[in-house]
This record gives C-alpha cells, structure tokens and sequence, in this order.
C-alpha cells in the first residue's frame, strides 16, 4: 500500500491532487447524498423524534426486553459463528489440499449457494421445515412421528438456516489463508517427524488463523446485522435486533427508538471492526 | 559481514555416523511422462552425491523418493539396509534442507530448530539447549529468539541446515539449497556446506541443476536426463571421461565436431574425418567401426592454437572473434565446419592472436571423446 | 514437481468425511426448490407426484411478478452502469492519482459493506420517505449502487493493482497523453475485471433483500420483495419457480463472467478476490 502509493507519487504521468479529487467527486457525491444522508439522519432521529434528548436511548437500553433481544442477537450470532467455523474449516482444509476437478468440485458445491440470494435459500428452509414441509411428510411416512413437528420459527431453525447462509463466507476465507501456506511447510513437518495431525496442529492450524479470524469477524458482523433469514423463518420469540428495527420502522412507525437501536447496533459492529480489524488489518488483505 | 558469513560453520559438534542408500530399480509415471525410468545407485556411507540434470530430468523425484515424498510404482529404497520403500516421511529419520528452506514462519528460530527434537519427545529444556548448540555450529549463535523473516536469505539456509542435522540423521537430503542466493554467497556456502559435511561425517545426496555446484562440492555426481541415471562418477571423471554427448555438454562447456570414423592417425589414435577433409584424433567411449558416424568433443581449455597455416589433412582455420573474460580469452576460430571452434586460453600467458590470423588446431587425442552419432 | 508429493497431500478420511457432510448440507437444501417448482400441487411436495410446469406458467401469466421481475432488471442494470461508472474514476484516483484523504474516502466507500445492512436500510427508508423516492426508479438505483459500489472498487482496485504500471509510462514515452495512455492502455486491460465486476454487481443488485425490502412501495415492488411477500402469506410454489429462475440466471451470469475472465489474457484470478468481496457486499 505504502509502497503503491510511493509509486503513484512518484509517476509523472499520475494524476495530481486537483485530478484525484475531480476523479473522486461522482462518487462521493453519490455517497453524500444517498449514503451518509440517511444515515445522520437515523442519527438525527433518535435524538429529535419524537421530542429533543437522550429518550429513545434511555428505552432502547433501559428495556429489559431490548437488551434481551440485544443479547440473543449477539448469542445467536456467536453460535452461528462457531457453526461456521467447526463446518466450515474441513471444507477448507480438503478444498486446499486436493486439486484439479476435485477442488473444481467443491468450489462449485461452496459457490453455488453464495450466488442464490438468501431469499432463495431461506425459502428453501421453509420448504424443508414447514408443517407439511419435506422434513415432517418424510418422517410421517416412516412413521417416526405421527404429528408433524414444530420445525419453524423456532430459534434452532434461525440458527441452522443462518449458518448455511453464511457457511461458504466462513469457507472461503479460511480458504484463501490456507492456499497461500508453501506446501514445502507440511512437508518439512513431515520430514522433521510430524505426523499428521502434529503437522496440521504445530503447522497448519497457526499458519491459518488469519484467515479464521476474518472468517470469523465476517460471519458475526454479518450475522448481527442480518435481516431476511430472522424475518422468515424466526417467530416472535426469536426477535433479533434486525428484525426489532424493521418493525419499528414499518409497524410501530416509532423511527426515533428504531433510530437509537440502528446506532447501538452499528456502535457494536463498528466496535468489533475497530478491535479486530486493526489486529487483522484487513486493509492489507487481497488489495 | 563477508568474514562473519565465511567463519559462519566453524564450530565443533558431535560427528554423526553417515548412513548408506540404496535405489534399486527406481520407476515412476506420471501420466505419460517417465519420471523415473529404472535407476539405480547407491551411496556409500559419509559420501556427497550430487544428483545433477535439467528440469524434468527426474533429479527432484528421485530425491523425494528418498525421503518419503514420492512412493516409487517399482523399486526399492533401502538406507543402512532397511527397506523404507513405503514408509512414511515422518518415520524415516532423514534430513533435508528445502529450495526455499520451508522455515516456519510463526516459529522463533529456537522453534524451528528445536521442531524436530519435539517430535521425537526430548523435553523443553534439552530441545532449546540442543538448538541453540546447533545455531551455534551454523554461526547464528544468539539468534534462537529471532524469526526466520528477520533473517537473510544466506542466514535463513543456515538455519534450515541446522534444523535437518540437529537430531543427527544418518543422510542428509538437499534439493537445490543454494538456488535462492545470490551468485557471491552461493559460491561461498559450497565449500562451508562442504566443509561442515565431512566434519559431520554425514551422508549427503543433493540436488542441483548447476554443473559447477555438482562440481565443486559431490565426491561423485549421478547425471540425470528424462528419468534415466546417464553417468555416475567422481566429477573428473565425468568431466574427462563423459560416456555421451549429453553428459559433455551439459557438465562443462564442450565443442562437438561431426564426421566419419577414419582409421587411426600418425600416432596411432583413432582419427575422425570432418565435413572439411581434415583429420583429427580422439579416444572412442565405445568401440567404433571404421566409416561410422561420429560425434567428436573436446573442451575448450584443452585445444591449443598456434599462428600459421595448418599441414594438408591437419585442422586449420582463423581466428574469427577474441572476446576477453578475464582470467581466460576465448578464441571463435573458425574451422569450416559450420559453428566455429570455442577455444579458451589463459589471458595473458601467451601471445595474442589478433582477428584474422590462421591458426592451426591441435589437441591431444587422449583429451577428445568420440561418441557414436545416433539419432 | 516436488509438490506433488502424494503422502503429504492426502487427507484423512474424517476431514473427508465431514468434508463431504458439509457440503450436503451446503447444497443440498439450496438446490431443493428446483424439483419442488416443477409439482403439479398447490402444496410444496418433493419429490412430487406429477411433474409440470404449471407454476412457472402462473409466473409468467401474472400481471404483478412480471412488473417485479421488469423492475428488478431496471434496477440491477441502472445501478450497475451507475456504481461502475463512479467506481472506475475513483479506482484511478486512488491507485494512479495523489489523494488527499485517501483513507477517509476508502473508509467510505467500503462502508457500506461493512455496516449492517438493515441500518442502512432503515435510514434509507426514513429519508426516501421525506424525499419521495420510495417505490421509485431512481430510489432502488441509487440505493442498489451504493450497496454493489464497494465490491466493484475492491474488484478494480485489485485488477489495477497487479496491471504494470511502467505500461502507461511507455504509452507517455510513445507520446500518448493521461487520457488516451488510459483509453487505450489501461482501459482495454481492465475490461475482463470490469465485465466480470458488473456481472456480480448485477446478481448482487438482483438478490438484494432487505434493503428493497423496506424501499418498495405497494404499487413497485422488486422481484425479492414480492418472493418476500409471498412467502410470508402464503407458500405458494410460483416462488419455487422464480427461485429455479434466479439460480439459474445468476449461475449462468456468473458463468458467463468466468468465461470472460478466463479468455482475458491476464485476468485477475477471481476465486478469493470476488467471493470475498461479494461477501459482504451481500450481507443481510
């Protein structure tokens, strides 16, 4: 980056600062007004709306039933992450060690949910789990159930839907660190006197923990924030923040306190970014 | 710096007992390609054996069959007479120092050398004891704390050749160590790698596609090409006495001279027709029938011109380029037979001779090897 | 050669095993909604009794799914061109230019996929109500864009990361000026990133959720709104069928977008880079 930007100075056939910022201005233009805008003004909202002061912070956060739904977004979103990462990191690890139409295969099986919206593949939750979904016909007909179960809105299929969504996130990152790790490293392992395993634990597994941090601050930030798979298939038991928000901005119309929780769960997002981003230093990473 | 690199593998350790190598039948396919195409050989105990060839030769391969990278589909693999055919890299106690040295990255030196000893189960102490001795012996005594990115890349080998003797294996495996350094420091590892081999004692087969490195460094050489074991010898056998054209060319520079085999000349050595009606001396590899295509190579510190016009049958030609290298000039002298004669003198021992001179051409037969022309 | 090594790259059976576990569970419940959209029943059946295509004969009959799905290929090619056109001058600004602020601005742009998108929704929400944009053209665009505008700056900051810069240098020495040493030498070399990242922006804008979620109004709605509706009142297999629509669409976009890079001499390799990016650029 430093270097980069050495080099860019350096070039006398760059463009100066006059250009630089003519060159910056459409998109900044186009952030101001329709990015930064909406978001001082969900700002300007939970301290105007309805009256002056700190009210709607005082409820977003004095409510016991807020800061539940609060710590349940944040619960949800820490098992979510683990899922991710327990599920995701064998993907990882075989997808860096085979190669040709092997990795190809699992490639296809990882990018294929990552490109259909999240719509789609919460929809196919519901398909699956619903009352007369393919779950319960499944188990009527064998007879291991003679009710059809619950399957939905529950808190476990919020859970399980949301890991699936955010599975191949988690893989890929991971991914990325491992495909970069010399081959000449487990093979020096091996020939010290590592076995499998002491190769992958003394080795591999360090070597990796980059891409398992950013794997992992993606997925929870993510997950905080999530939105469409919450609104289906959760119920009201399984209201999350995102979900909390939605409905205070279109049902309840009280956009003051659906101000102040935006900003508690931005505060909470930006605060991760912050500690863990500098300590990954994402900045650096594949730019 | 410079005599700080140079002292660098001074110190004194334990020596180790070298261990023997075998390869019987060697084979490997890959696809269509032969990787290896039936070698065999053998290495003595505290020998160096350089494994020398162009890519694709099979060299590498056959250095990963030995430490357990690489499972041979025919063959056998035995060191101090056990089959470790099929054994696992992990359980066959080898050594090896990588092209890129595969230091571990998050490891502190003492980590890294200290790597091996752990997995055998020598506990904390004696481990951080023992790598640093070792550190020691490479000269990078006080550096166990350090990581391998704060090192250079001369250091970073040290440390990778320390790591692969620390828990003292019988055979020490090296896959082109010196091709990452630059050309002052490489020439210089050569002999401390070298030197640090016979005080160990220690088994080496190492891997190069540098003739010099094979050189200066092997006690014998094993020549390489498309998966087969073309010549094994001491270098100056090799070099002197190669067994066909591929071993000439590639180990040392060579000129090759076509022509049919002629009877023998004046002293009795046999003598090779060329293209231009001249007649010239060489020892045959093989014995060659009389009328057969042949393919003459003489190095070209080993031909000596002198000013004047050559005798009716002798080689002659003129001096069609001198190029100044230093320690030697080499001669362009064209002969008539197409590509002209490379010739390397001395600088300065003896009398120039400017463009344009006619030179005769003279070598003893005894230096020249005449190899059947096939294909 | 030497990393072939077969002992050394062979994985063991239980990271296999879980390996292949996992992936079921990837595809499996994704690729679901295929069989089920071809079911003759007004219920969702698999596998299903009859196999028809009643269901994306309804899909094409109705009035209002097809003024959804029009609208939601307005939006995805308007914000594209939109983000494409702002990012490609931004792009150069910071990797060729001399920026004051450089950090601030990239801080900016990457920001909204970082933040969460309902924030970003909500407040959208709140000031295209005051502005009157919600359920309107340039309302979706402008919104669409900001959301797919940080993953098409990533994707043409590394494409123009690894170009030569010493390439313009020669085109200046050849006599060519900032400008036609960019129209004829840079430009060309990024095109396969460029169509490749308007391809992804494409499928983002169109799988975008939430975001359109809260800017439809009754009377426009994109085709994700309308699948939301849907599902929410009553689960009718026509969203099964616009379902099997998108993932194929998109699969054969992003298809498409490969086989451009991949006849791109040079082309950026886009297996870590895009997923990555798009990651979050699609974040809920």
């Amino acid at each position: 980056m430093a270097a980069a930007t050495a080099n860019a100075a350096a070039n006398p056939r760059g463009f100066g600062p006059r250009a630089s910022l003519v060159l910056i201005l459409p998109v900044m233009l186009l952030l101001a007004v329709f990015f930064v805008l909406p978001l001082t003004g969900l700002l300007d909202q939970s301290f105007r709306s309805p009256d002056l002061g700190i009210a709607n912070y005082v409820r977003a956060l004095g409510s016991d039933l807020y800061m539940k739904i609060l710590l349940r977004t944040v619960w949800l979103s820490v098992i979510v992450t683990a899922l991710t990462l327990v599920l995701g990191y064998p993907v990882a690890l075989t997808m860096s060690r085979v190669s040709g139409r092997m990795q190809l295969a699992i490639a296809v099986c990882v990018l294929i949910p990552l490109w259909t919206s999240v719509l789609v593949r919460s929809y196919a939750w519901i398909v699956l789990l619903q009352r007369r979904g393919i779950v319960n016909e499944f188990l009527l007909q064998t007879g291991l159930i003679d009710q059809p179960l619950r399957l939905l809105y529950r808190e476990g299929t919020v859970i399980v839907a949301m890991t699936h969504v955010l599975l191949p996130f988690m893989i890929l990152s991971i991914y990325s660190v491992l495909r970069s790790i010399p081959k000449d490293l487990s093979m020096a392992a091996s020939n010290l006197g590592a076995g499998g395993f002491s190769t992958f634990r003394h080795v591999i597994w360090p070597l990796s923990l980059p891409g398992v941090y950013s794997g992992v601050l993606m997925v929870f930030i993510i997950a905080l924030g999530f939105y469409i798979t919450p609104a289906l298939l959760g119920g009201p038991e399984t209201l999350m923040m995102s979900t909390l928000i939605g409905q205070q901005t279109t049902e309840t119309l009280d956009w003051g306190l659906a101000g102040a929780l935006s900003v508690v769960l931005l505060g909470l997002t930006l605060l991760l970014v912050g500690l863990f981003g500098r300590a990954l230093r994402l900045e650096g990473k594949g730019i | 710096m410079m005599t700080n690199e140079a002292s660098a593998l001074r110190g004194r350790p334990a020596a180790l007992r070298g261990g023997s190598v075998r390869i019987e039948g060697a084979r490997k396919v890959y696809g269509s390609v032969r990787a290896l195409d039936d070698v065999s050989l053998e290495v003595a105990p505290g020998e160096f054996l350089a494994l020398l060839g162009p890519s694709g030769s099979g060299k590498t391969t056959l250095l990963m069959t030995v430490a357990g990278f690489e499972v041979p589909d025919a063959g056998m693999i035995t060191v101090d007479g056990r089959d470790v055919t099929t054994v696992p890299p992990n359980r066959r106690d080898l050594g090896m120092v990588f092209q890129r040295y595969a230091l571990f990255p998050h490891m502190s030196l003492r980590d890294n050398v200290g790597f091996p000893l752990r997995m055998r189960g020598v506990a904390t102490d004696e481990r951080a004891a023992r790598a640093d001795r070792v550190l020691g012996v490479v000269g990078l005594e006080g550096y166990g704390d350090r990581l391998p990115s704060q090192l250079s890349g001369g250091q970073q080998q040290r440390v990778a050749l320390a790591r692969a003797i620390v828990y003292e294996p019988p055979v020490l495996l090296m896959d082109e160590p010196l091709s990452a350094l630059d050309k002052n420091l490489r020439e210089q590892m050569r002999l401390e790698i070298k030197h640090l081999q016979k005080r160990l004692g220690v088994t080496v087969i190492f891997v190069t596609h540098d003739q010099e490195e094979a050189l200066v460094m092997a006690d014998r050489i094993a020549v390489l090409d498309k998966g087969r074991l073309v010549q094994i010898g001491a270098p100056r056998e090799l070099y002197e006495k190669p067994c066909n054209p591929f071993v000439a060319g590639f180990l040392g520079e060579t000129n090759f001279l076509t022509g049919t085999v002629a009877g023998r000349d004046a002293a009795g050595a046999p003598a090779l027709a060329l293209q231009n009606g001249a007649s010239v001396a060489g020892s045959p590899a093989v014995p060659l029938d009389e009328g057969a295509r042949a393919l003459l190579s003489i190095r070209p510190e080993q031909i000596t011109l002198q000013a004047g016009p050559a005798a009716a049958g002798a080689l002659g030609g003129r001096v069609a380029e001198v190029i100044y290298a230093g320690a030697s000039t080499i001669y362009l002298v064209d002969v008539g037979t197409g590509a002209p004669l490379n010739v390397r003198r001395p600088s300065g021992a003896e009398e120039t001779l400017g463009e344009g001179t006619p030179v005769r051409v003279t070598w003893r037969a005894s230096d020249a090897r005449i190899f059947p022309a096939e294909a | 050669m030497a990393g072939s090594g077969k002992s050394v790259g062979a994985t063991t059976w239980p990271v296999t095993l879980a390996t292949v576990i996992v992936l079921i569970f990837l595809l499996l419940p994704t690729l679901i909604v295929i069989p089920v959209s071809f079911g003759s029943e007004k219920y969702l059946q698999f596998p299903p009794r009859e196999w028809s295509i009643v269901w994306y004969k309804a899909f094409f009959a109705d009035a209002e799914w097809l003024a959804a799905a029009r609208l939601s290929i307005a939006v995805a090619s308007l914000s594209t061109v939109l983000a494409t056109l702002v990012a490609i001058p931004a792009t150069l600004a910071f990797s060729r230019g001399r920026l004051v602020g450089q950090g601030v601005a990239r801080s900016l742009i990457l920001a909204p996929m970082i933040l969460p998108h309902i924030v970003v929704a909500v407040g959208m929400y709140i000031a295209f109500s005051r502005w009157n944009l919600i359920g309107t053209l340039p309302g979706f665009v402008a919104a669409h864009a900001i959301l797919t505008l940080p993953f098409l700056f990533l994707t043409l900051t590394a494409a123009i990361s690894k170009l030569d810069p010493s390439l313009e240098l020669a085109a200046a020495s050849l006599g060519a000026s900032r400008f036609s040493a960019f129209r004829h030498v840079t430009l060309p070399l990024l095109m396969p990133a460029i169509a490749g990242g308007m391809a992804f922006a494409f499928i983002t804008s169109l799988d975008e959720a939430t975001v359109s979620n809260f800017l439809s109004s009754s009377a426009s709605k994109t085709l994700m709104k309308k699948m939301f509706e849907d599902i929410d009142f009553d689960v009718s297999p026509i969203v099964a069928a616009v379902s099997t629509l998108i993932i194929v669409g998109s699969l054969l976009l992003v298809a498409a977008a490969q086989l451009v890079r991949r006849l791109a001499v040079r082309a950026p390799r886009p297996a870590a880079t895009l997923p990555a990016a798009r990651t979050q650029a699609k974040a809920a």
